[in-house]
């Protein structure tokens, strides 16, 4: 029994450690021609501020989950906004019908695979999840 | 032990379950949220009832000792989307209103296209955006104090307006423009002196908000038609109620019709607000670089007639964030017309009794729509947990001489221009 707990917290010390140490990129699909965004432009993307890329063509984000490491490093970096900010900054915008915060996926996979299948979208993954499907056009 | 499992177990479960629920309900065509505040205030004007938006019908001071009708509040939303194209929304919220109930009433239920990615139109009904923050007026959770200042928000008292919108997004580098048309009517319902008093106006309006960086700048101006119906002036089928008065060239006393010594159309038309152009117009601005922020607005109301509250009013917040905690401090001026002061003069017509009736309810009216006031307040907002907000905040309050400023059920023993303070301590949440 005792066994049992200690490997329990150890997971979950593993678990919740992992994600602290990932790092946070931006990615495009492999399709998108752009190879380099600013911080200014990331942010305005996902702050539903701009709808299209700077050099034309729509621009879509996704979202990480709630509480997931990396969007929290995402967005105190590009936004300066924290989680509770962010939450706020969002409430404004759909409680005035304006405008509906990103789609979330699962984890830093899915958003990958779902970046990859079309130009529009953009989203900030963990480093290690990167594959050649998508490329990194940002580095907060 | 065998707890401390079931524990891990549960928060497994959660850890694993929600981003999940998270994810079933991104792709879901409809979504439901919801925000609300509960908050508790108190002032120490004791003849007169506090109130943060003129369609509450008491509030604490005289009516009440500690009062939750000044912020609770609660709202719901769904939001649906259909297509790419098209999506709509519908908010339903419940507080304190002009009956004394708490009955739920439609602030939004409106379709929107998105017709390319920087063009939208939206149809039906949706938030009356005439300051910086009246769109979101409502989520306490989205704004830093706990409730917008009085002497900006008290301008007018609609919330929402039906017809269209267009909004045009442009980028021109790093600097984001949105521009928004939109046209459209509104109707509320106030709390009136003796009765339900209901506010309809009809117009336009046009904004712009710039966002570079951590700033945002907006303007906004609007011009309506406006009329107000208060049952007990306007539409009294007392042939002696003031307009009435005003406008019959003939009276009947008992024994028969007599020329009406009170006979005045001109000043009646001068007086009633019925058709009348009113107009807002604000400038606000932001600086919210994370750690700290800025924000203030100047807001202008006029228009064509002298029976108009027309007042210019502004404010200024700042505040600093430690974490979770982020103390802030508001400064704020209502500066009302000077001829609003000057009511019309009494006139005497010799029949031995002093001011007619007439002119006394018009200066009374005029009277009751000055607001001008100052007032400076420090608060603290906490963001114990996630999604929630306590916050508590004092306003030291003072009137103008011959002005109500932000209270009404004035008693005989109110004095104007006295100063007082506001307490309140709020829970604001959004799910």
């Amino acid at each position: 029994m005792k066994t049992l707990a200690a490997f329990t917290s150890l997971t979950f010390a593993a678990l919740l450690a992992l994600p602290a140490q990932a790092q946070a990129v931006v990615i495009i699909s492999a399709k998108n021609p752009i190879s380099k965004l600013t911080p200014d432009q990331v942010s305005q993307i996902f702050l539903g501020q701009a709808k299209t890329f700077y050099s034309g063509g729509q621009a879509e984000p996704l979202d990480l989950a709630e509480g997931a490491a990396a969007r929290n490093d995402f967005y105190q970096k590009v936004t300066g906004k924290n989680a509770a900010q962010l939450k706020g900054y969002w409430a404004k915008l759909t409680f005035s019908g304006k405008a509906q915060p990103p789609q979330v996926l699962a984890d830093s996979h899915a958003a990958v695979k779902k970046v990859a299948e079309n130009p529009k979208y953009i989203a900030y993954v963990d480093k290690a999840a990167v594959d050649a499907s998508v490329k990194v056009v940002l580095v907060p | 032990m065998r707890d401390g499992i079931r524990g891990t177990s549960v928060l497994a479960v959660l850890i694993v379950g929600l981003p999940a629920l998270a994810q079933d309900v991104g792709q879901d065509m409809f979504k439901v949220r919801g925000f609300g505040t509960l908050a508790a205030t108190k002032s120490s004007e004791k003849n007169a009832d506090f109130t943060s938006t003129a369609v509450q019908f008491n509030g604490p001071g005289f009516s009440k000792s500690v009062d939750f009708g000044v912020d609770s509040r609660l709202g719901a939303q769904v939001d649906a989307k259909f297509n790419e194209m098209f999506s709509a929304a519908v908010q339903v919220i419940a507080d304190h209103r002009y009956d004394d109930t708490y009955t739920p009433y439609l602030n939004m239920a409106h379709l929107k296209a998105q017709v390319t990615p920087d063009l939208s139109i939206r149809i039906g009904r949706m938030p009356f955006s005439a300051y910086l923050i009246s769109d979101y007026r409502m989520v306490g959770y989205s704004m830093p104090w706990v409730r917008p200042p009085v002497e900006v928000y008290q301008f007018n008292p609609i919330t929402s307006f039906d017809g269209m919108e267009i909004g045009f997004q442009q980028n021109v580098g790093t600097v984001a423009l949105l521009w928004q048309l939109g046209g459209g009517s509104s109707t509320v319902k106030t709390a009136g002196a003796n009765s339900t008093a209901q506010f309809k106006g009809t117009g336009g309006a046009l904004s712009l908000t710039v966002t570079a960086g951590s700033s945002t700048f907006r303007a906004y101006y609007t011009s309506l038609k406006s009329t107000y119906d208060n049952a007990g002036i306007d539409h009294s089928s007392d042939p002696f109620s003031p307009f009435n008065l005003l406008r019959a060239q003939t009276v009947n006393v008992g024994f028969g019709p007599m020329p009406n010594p009170y006979y005045d159309p001109a000043m009646a038309a001068k007086y009633q607000i019925k058709d009348k152009t009113i107009t807002y117009t604000s400038l606000g601005y932001t600086y919210d670089p994370g750690g700290w922020f800025v924000m203030g607005e100047l807001a202008r109301n006029a228009g064509d007639e002298i029976m108009l509250p027309q007042a210019t009013a502004g404010y200024i917040t700042a505040g600093v964030r430690f974490g979770s905690w982020t103390p802030y401090l508001t400064v704020a001026q209502r500066k009302n017309d000077t001829h609003i002061s000057n009511p019309p003069p009494a006139i005497d017509f010799g029949l031995g009794g002093g001011t007619p009736k007439p002119y006394d309810v018009i200066a009374n009216i005029l009277a009751n729509t000055n607001q001008a006031q100052s007032s400076h307040a420090l608060g603290l907002r906490w963001d114990f947990y996630t999604n929630m907000a306590l916050k508590a905040q004092v306003d030291w309050m003072k009137n103008d001489t011959g002005s109500y400023g932000a209270l009404i059920n004035t008693q005989p023993n109110f004095k104007d221009g006295q100063s007082y303070t506001v307490s309140t301590i709020s829970l604001d949440f959004v799910f």
